[in-house]
């Protein structure tokens, strides 16, 4: 055998050739000895070399898959995988909207799954938040976990003593298994509702009789697009584009948020108002249109129903002037720009989620679409009151709609929907016991008859993203067991006392859809799941088996799941149809979009009211306790000097992101940003350490000082940093947002109306 | 000199130490250790309090303080499945094995990597196997040498790691040291045994 130095094994490592001509060498010799007890398998017999475990080389395999999160844009991605390994990702060309890029979460998103942070295995901890895990088996977690459920039901004679809070970590369409898995053990109680949109998605419901929004793509036909209360330069990278586009086409661009933010650096024209003040900027500008008689009649006679009576409101109670008042935007912009949006048609607004996060969030909404309807703009390619559909998700939801074990008991009271994403139909005797999820740590606390003893943790982080961090910490206090599905170690996991491990869309078949655009695109498993995690409908199954063990008939859940089959049985015809495939495999080409007879939304002028028509006045408004017309609601009254806002940043979608590595390159440490002005006032220098407190809580963070903020305002980006003890729901109360409980079963929360106060540290 | 036999049972010791999925397989890897080790352990009070420290510095379900992986010492970026992983999972295909996890865990856990030189060790017990010794010698100082060190600094450095575990690192080291100098042909330092 020749002489083989370092550089040719080098050489050998990189080249498959040079690794078998050496193998050769080594089997000839003899060399390639099993050791008894070894860790490593060998691949090498006495009848030859056998490698055909792996392949090495060759070219790329590619995978479709898609961005799961909360998120505009839910991209589709090509995955390239050599070896079982993801080696990079892109943006999928074939959807015009993603269209080939991805945002800089999306880059990162192979580092999620082969992060050294991963939860590996399942896990038990000794005493909660104490930090002491043990490594424990599936079968010994699912032990654990199904004996404590059986216990429940034992105690109780029911399971609403189970409760589950599960929101949007991840939107794969099969991951609706966790609810499935739930029914399937019987009637529970559900934490439901959405923090996120549940006020704007009432008002639009008001207004039109569902949230449906143009095709983001047609923006490019808009003569003036206002961006209200949104920040898509940071979360919706990919509509930028159409925007731009517009803008070229000669558009107007007018950008309104309390925050100079980068979609507002993008603007033709930047309006600052007072935060929360959206409502009363709407109804200036709806003035000033009927004084300047440029009403859209023929829209509002034969599509709207209640104009008579918002005109007469708006000529009796309000003025320019009030309005300037009130939002602080001068009142000749006002009417200058409520001109040339009524002139511009089509013309549109974009209305961001967070102008809908306040005591009077879901009026301000209706007062935009109103704006909106009046000149004639709903229903009109490149108009539209855009702000989210659901029109792509006629999914089967296969896993999601499972039956409860025969003599379930459960909640006798009336039941709403549990979350704008509940599609299930039918009553029965008993149901789920809801309780909101906008108070989640109020609800442990409060709820009884049972109590709740456990919780099941999925796709969501309450310690992160719920609100008052201190009664949730008292929350979970109070709870006997509490079991964690995640890929990281999140803040909520901290009190875990059983963690799973779930897979990431790498490792899991399923098929996404956005709520902003009209793409459809298959999550193909590109590699194995790493470690021992499983997918959410992997675990389902997997407890649904031990469960039966240990009581027969306790869970109707299947107890083997083939995850390709469930991602296949989520397809319909409706979905073929619409998507104009005939069958997901089509999906492998590549994302498709839906086949729309318009891109505008309400083209018919039919809309879902109970009148049919645009509804200026809402007699279902009016029942369900709001005024009938979207008249000026005062914002909620200040409890410390500083507004506190908590928007997202771009480096991270909610609990999710911030805590890689490579984001932390980018984005290394939070701050609270304050207005030079403020801050001389409070003797704080830019990169001082300040204390920021209200009657919540408080927070040590360092401050940066911009005037970027107004000067009432303290800003700070809402984040689950890893490594550091940052959270903004230490300073966050549940105050609830005026709409949400109509269509989503709870109200939502006013995060922008909060306040607090700041120190030096 | 340690022995052969003894060097073998050191090296499993160890690879059984770092894979250890519970206080019972930890507490067994530590009794062989001990068998062959250079230095005493004195025996930890709490072996529960050791496990939870071993959970905390190598398995999770936090960020652990020292990932037992090569990658993230190798890589410019702290990352599994990348380059390093690869090269490792190459090496051990010349060597004529593979991952039990192939695919679904990283091919350069130290444990994995220990059970490889095990193998080397035994495949260089062939006369006249220059490869094999060429390929032992490359994956002691261009790779493992090259990571474990770093590896054992984070286990140092971190928060309230139990003496046992100490131990073992510095039994590791030891061991790595006298490995390197057989191999490069000199005098080992340590020849206590």
């Amino acid at each position: 055998m020749e002489k083989w130095t370092h550089e040719m094994v080098e050489q050998a490592l990189q080249c498959p050739v040079s690794r078998r001509k050496f193998i050769k060498g080594l089997m000839a010799a003899g060399a390639l000895m099993a050791v008894p007890g070894g860790l490593l398998r060998s691949t090498a017999s006495a009848a030859g070399f056998a490698d055909e475990e792996i392949v090495y080389g060759g070219p790329y395999k590619v995978f479709r898959n898609a961005c799961p999160r909360n998120c505009y844009d839910t991209c589709s991605i090509k995955t390239f995988v050599k070896d079982g390994m993801v080696h990079f990702i892109e943006g999928a060309p074939e959807s015009t909207y993603t269209d080939g890029g991805l945002c800089v979460k999306g880059y990162s998103y192979w580092r999620q799954t082969y992060s050294p942070d991963r939860i590996k295995y399942p896990m038990r901890q000794e005493g909660r938040a104490s930090g002491n895990w043990k490594r424990i088996s599936w079968d010994e977690a699912l032990t654990t976990i199904a004996k404590k459920m059986l216990a429940l039901k034992e105690k109780d004679g029911s399971l609403l003593g189970l409760g589950l809070t599960k929101y949007s970590g991840n939107f794969g369409i099969t991951n609706y298994g966790v609810e499935g898995m739930m029914s399937s053990l019987g009637y529970t109680t559900r934490f439901v509702g959405t923090p996120c949109w549940p006020a704007g998605i009432d008002a639009q419901n008001y207004d039109m009789g569902d949230m449906w929004c143009n095709d983001p793509e047609d923006m490019v036909h808009s003569n003036y697009i206002i961006v209200w209360g949104g920040n898509p330069a940071w979360c919706s990278v990919h509509s930028m584009k159409y925007i731009y586009e517009a803008q070229e086409r000669g558009a107007k661009l007018l950008v309104i948020d309390p925050v100079y933010t980068q979609t507002a650096a993008k603007a033709d024209v930047y309006w600052q108002p007072k935060t929360g003040e959206d409502g009363a900027l709407a109804l200036g500008m709806a003035r000033h249109i009927v004084d300047k008689n440029m009403v859209d009649r023929n829209f509002v006679n034969a599509h709207g129903e209640g104009f008579d009576a918002f005109e007469t409101y708006l000529k009796k109670e309000v003025t320019l002037e009030w309005a300037s008042e009130k939002c602080g935007i001068p009142a000749d912009e006002i009417a200058k720009a409520a001109e040339e949006f009524a002139r511009a048609k089509p013309a549109t607004i974009w209305i961001g989620y967070g102008l809908q996060r306040h005591v009077n969030g879901g009026v301000s909404v209706r007062a935009i679409d109103a704006l909106v309807a009046m000149t004639g703009n709903v229903g009109k390619v490149g108009g539209g009151a855009r702000y989210g559909h659901l029109r792509t998700w006629g999914f089967n939801y296969n896993a999601l709609v499972q039956k409860q074990p025969k003599g379930s008991v459960g909640f006798g009271g009336k039941s709403g929907p549990k979350g704008e994403f509940d599609f299930a139909k039918g009553e029965t005797k008993f149901s789920d016991r809801t309780v909101n999820i906008n108070q989640t740590a109020r609800a442990i606390l409060t709820t009884t008859d049972p109590p709740v003893r456990m919780l099941w943790v999925s796709c969501k982080n309450p310690f992160s993203q719920d609100f008052d961090l201190n009664q949730m910490k008292k929350a979970f206090k109070q709870l006997e067991t509490v079991v964690v599905v995640d890929k990281f170690f999140t803040k909520t996991a901290e009190y875990a006392d059983i963690v799973l491990p779930v897979t990431t869309n790498f490792e899991e078949w399923t098929v996404n859809v956005s709520y902003w655009h009209y793409w459809l695109g298959i999550n193909e498993q590109a590699i194995k799941p790493m470690y021992e995690s499983k997918s959410n409908i992997e675990i389902a199954a997997a407890l649904s088996k031990k469960i039966n063990e240990l009581s027969p008939g306790a869970c109707t859940y299947p107890t083997q799941i083939d995850t390709k089959a469930w991602m296949e049985k989520e397809f319909n015809t409706g979905i073929h149809d619409f998507f104009g495939i005939d069958s997901w495999k089509d999906l492998r080409k590549g994302p498709r979009k839906a086949k729309l007879p318009s891109s505008a939304a309400w083209s018919d002028g039919k809309f879902k009211t109970p009148s049919g028509k645009y509804e200026f006045y809402s007699k279902l408004a009016a029942e369900h306790g709001h005024d009938g017309l979207p008249k000026y609601k005062s914002n909620r009254k200040p409890t410390a000097p500083f507004r506190l806002l908590t928007p997202h940043s771009k480096f991270n979608i909610h609990s999710q992101f911030q805590h890689l590595d490579v984001m932390e390159d980018f984005n290394p440490e939070p701050y609270v940003y304050i207005h030079p002005a403020s801050a001389a006032e409070k003797g704080i220098a830019d990169g001082d350490r300040v204390r920021v407190f209200n009657k919540v809580g408080e927070l040590k963070i360092k401050a940066r000082l911009t005037d970027n903020v107004p000067r009432d305002v303290l800003l700070m980006y809402e984040a689950w940093f890893n490594k550091k003890d940052f959270n903004v729901q230490n300073l966050v109360d549940d105050t609830p947002a005026d709409m949400g409980l109509f269509k989503t079963g709870a109200p939502g929360v006013a995060i922008h109306d909060q306040f607090a106060d700041v120190t030096r540290a | 000199m340690v022995s052969p036999d003894k060097q073998h049972l050191l090296v499993t010791a160890l690879r059984d130490f770092f894979i250890a999925r519970d206080r019972a397989a930890m507490t067994e890897a530590c009794w062989a250790l001990m068998a062959v080790a250079r230095t005493p352990l004195l025996l930890p009070d709490d072996w529960e309090e050791v496990e939870f420290a071993y959970n905390r510095l190598f398995v999770g379900p936090g960020s652990v303080a020292a990932p037992p992986y090569a990658s993230i010492y190798l890589e410019s970026e702290p990352f599994v499945m990348g380059e390093t992983t690869r090269k490792v999972r190459s090496l051990y295909q010349m060597i004529g094995c593979v991952s039990p996890w192939a695919g679904q865990a990283p091919e350069d856990h130290l444990a994995l990597e220990l059970d490889a030189c095990l193998r080397m060790r035994a495949g260089m017990q062939q006369k006249g196997c220059h490869g094999m010794e060429a390929l032992y010698s490359y994956f002691l100082n261009e790779h493992l040498l090259r990571w474990v060190p770093r590896f054992i600094s984070r286990v140092t450095m971190a928060w309230e790691v139990p003496y046992t575990i100490h131990w073992v690192c510095r039994e590791l080291s030891r061991w790595l040291n006298r490995e390197k100098a057989r191999v490069d042909g000199a005098a080992p330092r340590a020849q206590n045994f």
